[in-house]
Order: C-alpha cells, then sequence, then structure tokens
C-alpha cells in the first residue's frame, strides 16, 4: 500500500467514526469534531502524495480548504467531484463558498494550529482568549463556531470528497 | 508519453481552468517528463499554511491522460514561495500557459 492509499483509507475510516458519534446520544459534539477533523487532514495528506509513491506527505495538518478551493473550479481534474455532489454550477459553488468558512474552523481545531489562535480545539482545555481567566473543556463547549445545520452539509461535502478523491 | 504529450494537456488543462475561474490570474506550468506540474494564481486562495507549497496530485481523468500535480496559490505568494521540493525546480523554469491580463493564452 503507498501513502496515498494509507492516507484515504484512514479519512475513510475516521469519517465513519464521526458519523456514529454524531448519531449516537449524547456524546459531546467534541469527540465527533474531532473525527472530523482528522479525517479532513488524512483526505488532503493523502492528496497530497504522488499515487504509488512511497515518499511520504509532508506533516501539515491544514490542506483541506485549499483541496476543496481546488475542487471547487470548474476542471477536467475536479469533474468526478462535481458528478458526485450533483449540483448545478451556481448551487455548488454557492454551497462549497458557504462551506469553506466551516470546513476552515474545523481544520483549525487540531491542537497544534488551534494553539497559535484562538485555542478553540476538539482534544485539549484552553484559555478562552477573549476571558483570559476562563478555560474550557472541548466536551463542555458549545461549538458555536461550527452551527449545527451547518454539520450535516459538512458530512455530505466530506462524503462525497472521500468517494471522489481516488487512490 | 512525451514532454510535448504533456506540455499539451497542460495547456489544455491550464486553459480550461484559467478560462472557468475569474479568481484565476495567471498559470504557471513547470516542464516535466513524467506528470503535469501546474501553479496556479487565484486571488480566492487561502495562504499556504507553511514555509513551502504543497501540491495536490491527482492519477489521469477523461481530458487529462496523465498524472497531475497542481498547486494553487495566493497571489502574494506569487514568484517567492518555495516550490514543492519533490518538483527540485525553481520560479525561474516556470512558463506561464495562462495570463489573464496579457490576453490568456500563452
Amino acid at each position: 500500500m503507498d501513502w496515498r492509499t494509507a492516507f484515504l483509507v484512514q479519512a475513510r475510516s475516521d469519517y465513519e467514526v464521526a458519523v456514529r458519534l454524531l448519531r449516537t446520544p449524547d456524546v459531546p459534539l467534541c469527540h465527533s469534531l474531532h473525527y472530523l477533523q482528522m479525517t479532513l487532514e488524512k483526505l488532503a495528506k493523502g492528496m497530497r502524495a504522488q499515487p504509488g509513491s512511497l515518499a511520504e506527505p509532508p506533516h501539515t495538518h491544514a490542506g483541506a480548504t485549499k483541496l476543496v478551493q481546488m475542487l471547487k473550479h470548474t476542471s477536467p481534474i475536479s469533474a468526478e467531484f462535481h458528478r458526485v455532489l450533483g449540483m448545478g454550477a451556481f448551487a455548488r459553488r454557492m454551497y462549497l463558498d458557504g462551506l469553506l468558512p466551516t470546513i476552515r474552523a474545523v481544520e483549525q481545531m487540531a491542537p497544534a494550529i488551534a494553539k497559535q489562535g484562538s485555542g478553540v480545539n476538539s482534544e485539549y482545555p484552553w484559555i478562552q482568549s477573549s476571558v483570559p481567566a476562563q478555560i474550557e473543556a472541548p466536551c463542555l463547549y458549545g461549538y458555536s463556531e461550527i452551527p449545527q445545520p451547518k454539520i450535516a452539509k459538512l458530512l455530505q461535502l466530506v462524503e462525497a470528497l472521500l468517494r471522489s478523491c481516488k487512490a | 508519453m512525451t514532454r510535448p504529450e504533456i506540455e499539451s494537456a497542460a495547456r489544455r488543462l491550464a486553459q480550461a481552468n484559467g478560462r472557468a475561474e475569474t479568481s484565476i490570474s495567471k498559470i504557471y506550468w513547470f516542464p516535466d517528463d513524467t506528470e503535469i506540474r501546474l501553479v496556479e494564481v487565484d486571488e480566492e486562495s487561502i495562504k499556504s499554511e507553511d514555509e513551502a507549497l504543497h501540491p495536490f496530485y491527482f492519477s489521469p481523468v477523461e481530458g487529462v491522460p496523465y498524472p497531475s500535480g497542481i498547486v494553487l496559490i495566493h497571489p502574494d505568494e506569487e514568484g517567492v514561495k518555495p516550490l514543492p521540493v519533490e518538483w527540485r525546480v525553481d520560479w525561474k523554469q516556470a512558463r506561464v500557459l495562462f495570463d489573464r491580463k496579457s490576453g490568456e493564452v500563452a
């Protein structure tokens, strides 16, 4: 198995866990977001590995936002992704533009990235930048950065990415 | 596959992408004998997350019969950000295949 295949397979597995957690009552949202963040990270890493190559992809936590920005373009490269999404060009553009901030927010929940910014992440407690004395625990945090209606749309998008990004 | 065949496919892909997306200002091609290597300058792109550029790689698809590696960059990164290490190239080797300002196709 090459790195690309391994990352894409693991991304699919992370995604399935995220979906199971979201469907399980009383599981704090942080756990689902954690698996969604890992899905996006591994998907982007997989697509950054050349097919058949044994060269490990770069150790970056971000990349999914840029991948979606690229696949948003009308191009032979993105045709399969667009086919799987099954929308007209205008609707697809509105849908993807509307979701890009959510993808970015989830992507930036990787603790390594979050430490440089607001601190909001899905794994470790952090200090609120706006209220320095307030320490947040992910399992109790509301994640207003990710409105609930966006999560269903995000799942649809991730499913389309996983189906169209080929090893 | 030969380099002229790859160049021809790169040109078609660059023109298709550039003409379809008004946010793309320029597309560079970096010649290679095994894959299409493009850098697309897009004003809507976020900036790269670290000190180097990292392509996304795609298998051949209908209309693009060769593997491709494509980097999307913000205009501020054009000509200055280090290119992917695995490409072993520098910006001097870039050839412009699409330039919106100068009438699109090189």
